[in-house]
């Protein structure tokens, strides 16, 4: 289940009792880091918060900041990274999601730059590829400049049979550092199962809620390998269209 | 619409009730041995000899002729009853079209017990699961005449099971029965055993059937038309006093290795299993003839395509229904001049059906749907006959049915399926259902009879009609998509009824009228796309506005001197749509005609077949227009006695001059079978 508290703040459940899970914890500089989240990091939509405390074991407060990184050696570069709750570090927690777009191993390492008052600490992490695909991604040349998408799928992560809620998060690289949500999309959903080369009926297109996320609803008639088809346009022009595979 | 069931139910209670609420009592006749015929079934064929009284000679020389003549099988004796017809996808398992209306809308009963078919694709109609050698009748009722039956918009048909007969002169009798059948290179057995001693009578029957590919008119032999079955029987009745019986029955039926040459997928077995108990007996309190009845049965079939080459993918499509019910039943009061019968009855039925398909890329996961999502159905019935006669020239029978129903699923995965059309099944759906009819029956001369008949009924729908998802139907080519919102269907029917009887000359006719509202019917949806590979699109039921049946039966006898007779029949029916197009899978014009001769203690019989062009189709069901056909058939039957052995041979030759035909509205473009010499002997000690 992932939460996103956009659009029913009252259902907020407190972050540090979903995150349970440490992932990492470092002490450095004079702090102790740790960070938990709901599942081992992998490649698509995470939430995760951080733990942060001095030496004295007293949380911290002010402003914080945090950059993935994806080390390559031959290049560096970021991802897409959310704080829903904001920048400010609250009883010695902030929270934040991160789409990590491509996994850690022979190709490069993740880490998170943590930014606490004057000391940046880097904090490593592993990130896994999951079974099912989660991120997908497209480049659209028909806008002015080329531009790369990357949609995340957020949900069904665990898909059923008849009508499933669906939300994608949308982002386009910037620059190597610079991953904006994309908030002005028309998305045109069409599942399709292509050893039966048929679709579904009744599916609702993602629109857009907010930050970058769209939400629709897609059906499935029956088990099995299923295509999500996401047709992205932008004032009637066509960018792209990519898909996800699931199987259940 | 409310206030005229409201009116009519009004009309009952203050109308009909005080008329035999002053009629004596009157003493029961010999009710055990009697079989009554009741005049809201049209058609009852005797299927036993000794069972056969002169009210049935009176009314049922047609249907005699063919119990004697075309009962080898229950497909060939149901297709040549007035009003019927028999669908086919194969050469087994035909479904009965009771005027053109198949058995969606018509109830359907064994010894008045309720069972429902386990195939999505109708390949298993109850029918499939009896044998004439079990059979003592078939009750045929049409449109909403039969209140007793249950709730059908189409009529009945009710299968009444032989039963074990007392008979201390010759307390042991048995017979054996042989057909081969040449167009199949069919081979059918059964034998039939019947022992009565003291209080106890039981009756054991076996019989297994088996046929290959048969061939059709073209010569071409018809792949996938084999099948294979065995169906046995046990009856026992236990004489608890002098006028009580505890009667039980038990049928198996399993078919295996099922051809359906007409549809994509053929049957790997088909198994089911009736149980029925019934007590008998004269009286509790004010009830006279009881009868109390519990039953049970299942039915376990298979679909299977992995006998099939060149299937795109395979699927493996497994169903079931278990049914348990009871009934009482009895009169009132009966008398010489009138007569009240009642009936409770009720039901509870379960279906489900599923379909796996496993794609040819093994990295594709199997696909998995619920095709009946685990239906639970129950209903509750009452209903009333009160039969009133007037005077020597008229008389009035009128009836009425209330039943209640409630439907709905049972599967949390159905559920979900649901969803996709944003509806929902869990929640139960109640219905109502009313029946009323009136019937005027003049007689103004021995010979001559005229019956008026009036009568209202509703359906609700049936399991695939409420709760059917994604089911193919080869027919049109489209996948259906059940509705659990639909209303019921009603009927308004119409009859004219006339018979002029002489010695020499019988001819009966029936005239009718079907007025159907909320006529559910599939419709095509646009918007949404097939799910079978090939299929050209989805339809969904749907309640259409109306739906109109005109049609009629004419049938008459001919007696010679001689003792040889001639048999002619007529059937038509015409059927429109909501929109006044023509309604699918409705027969063309049809007539028979038989000559009996009797030479030297042997039948030799004639026979003429000869069918319409149907030219009006339905274009949304993707139909065709279906050619004008003759057919000749000669049969021959003699019968003797040698000893106390009693031998019967029938033998001939079906479509004489081997035409390439079908029935307007059978499955597929598959051919009926081309020439058949058969042979069938009985023998009887």
């Amino acid at each position: 289940m992932v939460i996103f508290s956009c659009d029913h703040e009252e259902n907020i459940v407190p972050e540090q009792e979903i995150n349970s899970l440490q992932i990492v914890a470092i002490d450095e500089e004079g702090l102790n880091i740790s960070l938990l989240a709901q599942k081992p990091l992998e490649v698509g939509f995470n939430e995760m918060t951080l733990s942060i405390k001095n030496e004295n074991d007293n949380p911290i407060s002010g402003q914080g900041d945090i950059v993935p990184m994806m080390d390559m050696s031959t290049m560096k570069h970021s991802c897409p990274i959310e704080f829903p709750a904001g920048m400010e570090l609250i009883n010695g927690h902030i929270s934040f999601n991160t789409v990590f777009v491509m996994p850690s191993g022979d190709m490069g390492s993740w880490s998170l730059n943590i930014s606490v008052g004057d000391k940046i600490i880097e904090l490593p992490i592993e990130v896994a590829q999951p079974d099912q695909s989660r991120m997908a991604s497209l480049v659209s040349s028909s806008e002015d400049n080329e531009t790369k998408y990357f949609i995340c799928l957020l949900d069904p992560l665990k898909p059923e049979v008849g009508q499933n809620d669906l939300q994608v998060a949308i982002f386009k690289k910037q620059s190597m550092m610079e991953w904006p949500a994309v908030e002005n999309l028309e998305i045109k959903l069409t599942p399709w199962m292509p050893s039966m080369d048929h679709g579904s009926p009744n599916n609702i297109n993602p629109a857009h809620v907010k930050d970058g996320h769209y939400m629709g609803k897609v059906n499935f008639t029956m088990t099995g390998t299923w295509q999500i088809n996401l047709m992205l346009k932008k004032k009637e022009i066509e960018l792209g269209e990519t898909y996800f595979e699931i199987n259940f | 619409m409310r206030r005229i069931k409201t009116l009519l139910t009004l009309i009952y209670i203050y109308g009909v009730l005080p008329l035999f609420a002053q009629e004596d009592l009157l003493a029961y006749e010999s009710w055990l041995d009697s079989m009554k015929r009741e005049n809201y079934i049209a058609w009852e064929v005797m299927l036993d000899d000794l069972e056969i009284t002169d009210n049935e000679k009176k009314n049922g020389s047609i249907a005699d002729h063919y119990r004697k003549y075309n009962g080898r099988d229950i497909d060939q004796l149901l297709h040549c009853l007035p009003g019927v017809g028999m669908m086919r996808r194969g050469n087994f398992a035909g479904e009965p079209l009771l005027r053109g209306l198949n058995s969606d809308r018509y109830v359907v009963s064994v010894e008045g017990m309720r069972m429902f078919g386990a195939c999505t694709d109708k390949m298993d109609p109850v029918a499939s699961y009896i044998e004439p050698i079990n059979l003592k009748s078939i009750d045929v009722s049409f449109g909403t005449q039969n209140n007793m039956a249950g709730a059908g918009t189409a009529g009945g048909l009710n299968f009444n099971l032989r039963k074990p007969v007392f008979n201390t002169e010759r307390p042991y009798a048995a017979s054996a029965d042989l057909i081969y059948n040449s167009v199949s290179n069919g081979f059918d057995q059964s034998v039939d055993v019947n022992v009565s001693k003291n209080k106890l009578a039981f009756r054991l029957s076996g019989v297994h059937r088996k046929a290959q590919n048969y061939l059709d008119g073209n010569g071409n032999e018809v792949r996938y038309s084999q099948f294979e079955k065995f169906n046995y029987i046990a009856s026992l009745v236990y004489r608890v006093k002098e006028d009580q019986l505890l009667s039980f029955d038990f049928i198996g039926d399993d078919a295996r290795d099922v051809g359906y040459p007409a549809l994509p997928m053929d049957v790997a077995y088909a198994k089911a299993k009736m149980f029925g108990l019934s007590y008998l007996l004269p009286r509790i309190g004010y009830i006279k003839n009881p009868e109390i009845k519990l039953y049970h049965n299942f039915v376990n079939h298979a679909m299977d395509d992995t006998n099939r080459d060149s299937v795109v993918m395979h699927m493996d499509m497994p169903g079931r229904t278990h049914t348990s019910g009871g009934f009482l039943k009895g009169d009132l009061f009966s008398g010489s001049k009138s007569q009240l019968a009642f009936k409770i009855d009720y039901f509870n039925t379960f279906a489900r059906a599923e379909m796996t398909m496993f794609p040819n890329d093994s990295d594709q996961a199997e696909m998995f749907m619920l095709t009946w999502p685990n239906v639970r159905r129950q209903a509750a019935g009452l209903s009333m006959n009160f039969d009133q006669k007037m005077n020597d020239n008229w008389m009035f029978t009128t009836g009425l049915r209330w039943e209640n129903t409630v439907s709905f699923i049972s599967s949390d995965f159905g559920e979900q399926q649901l969803s996709v059309f944003d509806k929902t099944g869990k929640s139960k759906r109640r219905n109502w259902l009313q029946n009323y009819h009136i019937n005027f029956i003049w007689t103004p001369a021995t010979s001559f009879e005229s019956t008026l008949m009036l009568a209202y009924g509703e359906r609700i729908p049936t399991i695939s009609e409420q709760f059917g998802y994604y089911l193919y139907n080869v027919a049109d080519n489209h996948d259906y998509v059940g509705d659990p919102d639909l209303k019921t269907e009603k009927n308004f029917h119409l009859e004219v009824r006339n018979e002029y009887k002489t010695s020499k000359l019988t001819i009966s006719s029936a005239l009718f009228a079907y007025l159907f509202r909320d006529y559910i019917l599939g419709i095509y949806q646009p918007e949404y796309e097939a799910m079978t590979l090939g299929a050209e699109g989805v339809k969904m039921y749907e309640n259409t506005k109306r739906a109109t049946l005109f049609g009629g039966e004419v049938s008459s006898r001919y007696d010679l001197n001689s003792g040889s007779y001639f048999l002619m029949s007529l059937k038509y029916v015409y059927g429109r749509d909501f929109e006044s197009d023509p309604l699918p899978q409705i027969p063309p014009l049809k007539v028979n005609l038989l000559y009996n001769l009797g030479i030297h203690g042997a039948y030799l019989t004639p026979e003429v077949e000869w069918s319409a062009d149907q030219n009006r189709v339905s274009q949304k069901f993707n139909e065709r227009k279906t050619n004008s056909y003759w057919l000749f058939n000669l049969r021959v039957n003699k019968e003797f006695f040698q000893n106390k052995t009693r031998f019967e041979i029938n033998g001939g030759v079906e479509n004489i001059f081997n035409v390439a035909y079908r029935e307007h509205y059978d499955y597929g473009n598959i051919l009926r079978p081309g020439r058949n010499f058969f042979v069938q002997i009985k023998v009887g000690i």
